[in-house]
């Protein structure tokens, strides 16, 4: 009981720290909005004369764009920078040094984050759309509770990703470098940009092979009802053991880097 | 005095260029990820023009091409004036003293003394990104064409430069400048794209409030049949209107600096 | 003629009230309100070439404001400051190019580069002509010991070796003033007066004039012939350094930790004819305040431990503080 109060309080505290550092809030909100603003109209233009585009019309493309802006926005900035910024200034050593199991503890505070932004942005968000922007409501009550689970499992990929970049930073000075490279990969690659059906078949081929796609399209193309309704749960399958596996490695990766830096006492 | 300006700015180059090679692991980094950045955000209109073939009636290369010249100007302004973004770090720390008191022009001594190698990897795309649209825009590129898209790319760079240094000198007064500036750069964006897709709003606004069309979409259109090219041609003036409004501010803010510490 | 003249120096800030709270928050934004604290009120002096001069007052007295007038960092609300005929904050890069300076805590050298490329791109933005760049460097060299440290970068030195850089640094130039703001913060005593040695070496050989701050009184009493004090704002007293040093800085303060005090000590201490004054006392320790041109430390111990047994000794020497309040008592 007494472990399950220490988490709760790690979480709370975490959330406070977001809270207290409104304007970067704000000004995430403002950078998503004008990039789904630009989205809308480049959309609008490509679809001129035209009703629907890869099985997509118009307004299932702005629901797209809307809720991948909305998703990405908490993956894209991630604790990787958080992680690479504590082995920078040297204060890793007494995170390592704690009894407290280290990836667990920045999982919990990537959920503060989390649920930071959700309250803060997501929601809020994703009502107004609704609202003002036409947003489409999901295909039905099941859809939308199964895109809620679909999508706690695609952050925690994403935590795995970002666990995995920051732990890099054991290996190399530049975090930012990359925070960019990650941002890039993340953005392409786990469909935020662009519809995965849009893709070429080459190139869908090696998404499909990689864990991203799971972070973003995943969840979203059950919440549109791209997914056929026999299909969803082989796909929450798929990212389930992706998730498992993302685990493992991350684990096996942070143990030897880790290692690595008690050896060398950098 | 701007043969000694030119003379200074070379020693101060030389010796960042010696010394990012004796770090040449980090800095290859930086120019990998900034690279694979601005690739990932032109695959955006790779994509989708796997699916169409126009937009409003503009080719795969006419947008690449507008895109292309904003990469570029983008880029020459991250690799040449990216100090701008540590504005507020050096005043917030004190460091900022340091610099007036330097025997040369404070704005040009904040502007020379750091270049951002990072930044080579998004020039890379840029050039490659203008020079392939272009050609196959324009079947004979002259060198009169060359110089002119040279000339526009740095008064866009110029142009980048004074939009983000205005809302930056926010910081001489007030801290949480940085996400204020975050939001104006990232209104940029629009400017990606040819000004014909939005609607009059933000063609007004990327043109006049905030006119980052002039690093992308004015200039290429010299080189385009899509009109606007009397436009284009303001693209060195609207540079210099904007520095000199920029100078103003600056050296406001400067006047009434008021330092940190005791 | 004096190379530095302060007329009526006036410096005012107008800080924003901070609010707390979402409302103070708010109201920060839509109506802020401002207060104006005067930091520096009506300084006046002239300093003549090659004038060691200490600048000196409590943390929050106007010192540094004072020095940022100068140097052309601020500029006055009122009064005006002239550097050698010219005035700082009009004609700043003219201004520069006579000048050094080194603040305490930040770096004026390239942070990656080896300390000798420091010192070329010195050379190169001062206009320095090669013959006395080179003359200055090895002079610079040997009496600071930099030989070693010229190929290493900045961000590899320890504290004293970066300081001893940095001074070097800004004298370089063969400016006609330098400005030392807080240099010996945190450096060792063989350290300090290394650094002593050289201004006062520099200062023979080249005239430079040297204005100096600093919260330890023994780099005053070294390197500086006259001394100012600044206190809120004002100039509390400008004159030698003997003058101060004899009247003012003489005392010295003793604490003892001490055991089984005798009753009878607080009643010698009010009788006595000492030159020493209690300055606290509990039941372990004993807090004295003496006159080191009149007593010296052995003859308070030899007196306190007639009424108690003496555990431990502290002696402290005075501090700037100190040195004003009794300033202010006279």
């Amino acid at each position: 009981m007494q472990k399950v109060a220490k988490i709760i309080e790690l979480v709370k505290m975490r959330i406070k720290a977001n809270v207290a550092y409104s304007a970067f809030m704000w000004s995430y909100l403002i950078v998503g909005i004008i990039q789904v603003v630009i989205f809308y109209f480049i959309w609008t233009a490509v679809y001129a004369g035209k009703s629907s585009i890869n099985g997509f019309t118009l307004k299932q493309m702005i629901t797209y764009i809307i809720l991948s802006r909305i998703l990405v926005s908490q993956v894209s900035w991630g604790i990787n920078i958080f992680i690479s910024t504590k082995i920078r200034d040297g204060s890793i050593a007494t995170d390592l040094l704690r009894p407290f199991d280290f990836q667990f503890y920045i999982y919990l505070l990537r959920t503060g984050d989390l649920l930071c932004y959700f309250l803060i942005n997501g929601i809020p968000a994703f009502l107004f759309s609704i609202v003002a922007f036409g947003l489409q409501a999901p295909t039905s009550i099941t859809s939308f509770v199964l895109f809620v689970v679909s999508l706690l499992i695609g952050v925690t990929i994403s935590f795995f990703v970002e666990f995995f970049v920051g732990v890099l930073s054991f290996y190399s000075k530049n975090g930012w470098g990359l925070q960019y490279t990650k941002m890039a990969v993340l953005d392409f690659f786990s469909g935020a940009m662009v519809p995965l059906a849009f893709l070429p078949g080459w190139l869908n081929k090696i998404v499909n092979l990689l864990p991203f796609k799971d972070i973003i399209y995943t969840p979203i193309s059950i919440y549109m009802g791209v997914v056929p309704d026999d299909q969803v749960v082989k796909v929450l399958v798929r990212q389930t053991i992706w998730l498992f596996a993302l685990l493992v490695f991350t684990r096996i990766f942070y143990k030897i880097a880790v290692r690595k830096i008690t050896v060398q006492g950098g | 005095m701007l043969l000694r300006y030119i003379k200074i700015y070379l020693a101060f180059f030389n010796q960042i260029i010696k010394s990012a090679l004796q770090y040449k692991a980090d800095y290859a980094i930086g120019i990998c990820s900034t690279f694979i950045m601005e690739i990932s955000k032109f695959l955006f209109i790779w994509v989708v023009f796997k699916n169409i073939n126009n937009i409003h009636g503009w080719s795969f290369y006419e947008i690449a091409f507008v895109f292309g010249v904003f990469t570029l100007s983008k880029a020459f302004f991250e690799f040449l004036f990216h100090n701008v973004w540590d504005l507020e770090y050096f005043v917030r720390v004190g460091a900022f003293d340091t610099m007036l008191i330097k025997p040369v022009n404070t704005l040009f001594y904040f502007c020379s003394f750091k270049i951002n190698i990072g930044a080579i990897g998004e020039l890379v795309v840029g050039f490659a990104i203008v020079f392939k649209s272009l050609f196959e825009i324009k079947q004979h590129v002259n060198i009169i064409d060359i110089s002119v898209l040279l000339l526009f790319v740095i008064s866009g760079a110029f142009i980048f430069f004074a939009i983000i240094m205005i809302p930056s000198t926010i910081c001489f007064r007030f801290i949480a400048s940085r996400e204020f500036v975050r939001s104006v750069q990232e209104v940029g964006s629009f400017a990606q794209f040819p000004l014909n897709f939005y609607n009059k709003f933000i063609k007004i606004f990327i043109s006049i409030v905030l006119p980052y069309s002039f690093a992308s979409f004015y200039p290429a259109s010299y080189f385009l049949d899509k009109g606007f090219f009397n436009a284009s041609l303001l693209t060195p003036v609207v540079a210099i209107l904007l520095w000199a409004i920029m100078l103003k501010i600056w050296n406001y803010s400067i006047r009434n600096y008021s330092s940190t510490g005791s | 003629m004096s190379i530095i003249e302060a007329r009526n120096l006036c410096k005012t800030f107008k800080i924003a009230k901070n609010r707390e709270g979402l409302k103070g928050n708010l109201l920060n934004l839509i109506k802020p309100e401002y207060e104006f604290k005067k930091a520096v009120n009506n300084i006046n002096f002239k300093i003549g070439k090659g004038e060691m001069v200490g600048y000196i007052g409590e943390n929050g007295a106007g010192k540094s404001t004072t020095i940022k007038m100068l140097t052309g960092i601020l500029t006055p609300t009122s009064g005006e400051a002239i550097i050698n005929g010219v005035v700082p904050y009009k004609n700043r890069v003219k201004n520069n190019m006579q000048i050094g300076v080194v603040f305490g805590q930040r770096t004026q050298l390239w942070w990656d580069t080896p300390v000798i490329e420091s010192y070329k791109l010195i050379q190169k933005m001062y206009e320095v002509p090669i013959a006395t760049y080179r003359k200055n460097l090895e002079m610079f060299t040997e009496l600071l010991e930099l030989e070693p440290l010229l190929s290493i970068p900045v961000r590899q030195l320890s504290l004293g070796q970066k300081m001893r850089c940095e001074i070097a640094a800004s004298f370089l130039h063969n400016p006609k003033i330098v400005y030392l703001d807080e240099p010996t913060v945190g450096l060792d005593i063989f350290i300090k007066d290394k650094m002593r040695e050289f201004v006062k070496t520099v200062n023979r050989e080249n005239g430079v004039t040297v204005i100096l701050t600093s919260h330890d009184l023994r780099d005053i009493e070294e390197i500086c012939s006259r001394v100012i004090i600044i206190d809120k704002g004002s100039i509390a007293y400008d004159g030698s350094v003997d003058e101060i040093k004899n009247s003012l800085g003489a005392f010295r303060i003793i604490e003892f930790k001490v055991r089984n005090i005798n009753k009878e000590f607080d009643a010698f201490v009010i009788n006595n004819n000492y030159p020493f004054s209690l300055l606290s006392m509990d039941s372990y320790k004993i807090k004295i305040k003496f006159d080191g041109n009149k007593m010296t430390a052995a003859n308070v111990m030899d007196i306190v431990s007639q009424y108690c047994e003496i555990v431990d000794i502290t002696i402290q020497e005075p501090s700037i503080e100190s040195i004003v309040k009794e300033y202010y008592k006279k």
